[in-house]
């Protein structure tokens, strides 16, 4: 590809020199090898420039837990010209109590939540992104969603169903959403 | 002519590279949640009755069962006695015990009008006297864990006085508190 494109750069002024001189030969006299037409072949290259974007409806999800089963959904805009990837990351790999590891776990009590998250963009073809929270503690956790979403909404739904009774008190925890094009925009690289 | 094929030549130079680089975008997001602190004491027996005491205040231990305790933090027990001990329920105030301490009555010598007891909530090693209580001042008797039990026991016996008791009924109020410790 890249050889007909310079070919195309080398040849071009050539042509545009010599065709005047074409345009002339009717009145020229005798030259019958002349040629009525020329058919040039262009090669015409685009590029979108890729762009994915993510904007949650809140930077802080605060919810007021129970010892049952809970959950909280943050709405989110996303935008992306490429078929969408998501990476997520829990820094506690849950909810953590903010003195967990004093507690004596053996009263049937916890000071530690893990739950569910689904990335779900409303767009046809989407498929939700299922994640446990424990496990993205570590590394990063994803994949795709299977479809390009461009300028749609979309949610994120945190769930949990607590193991035992819940010690009183504050829990936290941070996640960090990771949005990227795979890449794929069906156009050849130059 | 030359200068426009220059460029376009140099526009495709400059979107090889955008193709290769990375196209993202990262929310990080604060997620945080409270559970309610809750401690709660269910199922006393309103009365705990000794029945017939003997000459000296001796009775059968009475225990309260199905006593349901839920506390989701480490909290600390206390007791707190109205009297301080049991009391005789007298409408001479001259037959009332001297003190707290002495519980001779004092219109009646040789006589109790009053006599100990002792609690113990059991399994949890938390127990107490009304010989170590004074009257309305909370006593600790020990740390608790997290609870969430609906078969706590609190046992009451009393404790018999060196000399007999007048003849009447007695009486105290026992409240038992759980206070969380915080984290």
């Amino acid at each position: 590809m890249m050889k007909t494109f310079l070919s195309f750069l080398l040849l071009s002024p050539l042509i545009l020199v010599h065709s005047p001189a074409w345009a002339d030969s009717p009145s020229g006299g005798g030259g019958s090898a002349i040629p009525a037409s020329v058919n040039l072949e262009l090669d015409i290259r685009g590029y979108v420039k890729p762009r994915c974007e993510l904007n949650l409806s809140t930077n802080d999800i605060y919810t007021v837990l129970t010892d049952g089963p809970g959950q909280e959904t943050v709405p989110f805009n996303v935008n992306c010209n490429q078929r969408l990837s998501v990476s997520m990351q829990s820094r506690n790999g849950g909810l953590q109590h903010e003195k967990h590891g004093i507690w004596d776990t053996s009263t049937g009590f916890t000071g530690f939540l893990p739950y569910k998250l689904e990335f779900t963009v409303n767009a046809d073809g989407a498929e939700p992104v299922v994640e446990e929270s424990e496990k993205i503690k570590a590394v990063p956790g994803g994949g795709s969603i299977g479809t390009i979403p461009f300028r749609a909404k979309g949610n994120l739904k945190l769930s949990w169903v607590p193991e035992g009774n819940l010690f009183g008190g504050r829990y936290g925890d941070v996640i960090e959403i990771r949005v990227s094009g795979e890449g794929e925009t069906g156009h050849p690289r130059l | 002519m030359k200068k426009l094929l220059l460029a376009v030549a140099a526009s495709g130079l400059i979107a090889t590279p955008a193709l290769a680089d990375p196209v993202n975008d990262t929310a990080e997001t604060q997620f945080d949640g409270e559970r309610a602190i809750e401690c709660e004491i269910e199922g006393t027996d309103s009365f705990v009755d000794f029945g017939d005491l003997g000459r000296r205040g001796q009775a059968s231990a009475q225990v309260d069962n199905g006593i349901s305790v839920f506390c989701n933090q480490p909290s600390e027990a206390s007791f707190t006695s109205k009297f301080g001990y049991l009391r005789l329920v007298a409408t001479n105030p001259a037959n009332d015990s001297n003190s707290e301490s002495d519980f001779t009555s004092a219109a009646n010598p040789g006589f109790s009008a009053g006599l100990d007891y002792s609690a113990e909530i059991v399994g949890f090693g938390l127990s107490s006297d009304t010989s170590a209580l004074t009257a309305s001042v909370p006593e600790t008797v020990g740390p608790v864990p997290a609870l969430n039990e609906n078969g706590v026991r609190i046992r009451y016996d009393t404790i018999a006085e060196s000399q007999p008791l007048l003849g009447g009924s007695y009486t105290d109020t026992l409240t038992v508190t759980l206070t969380t410790l915080g984290v």
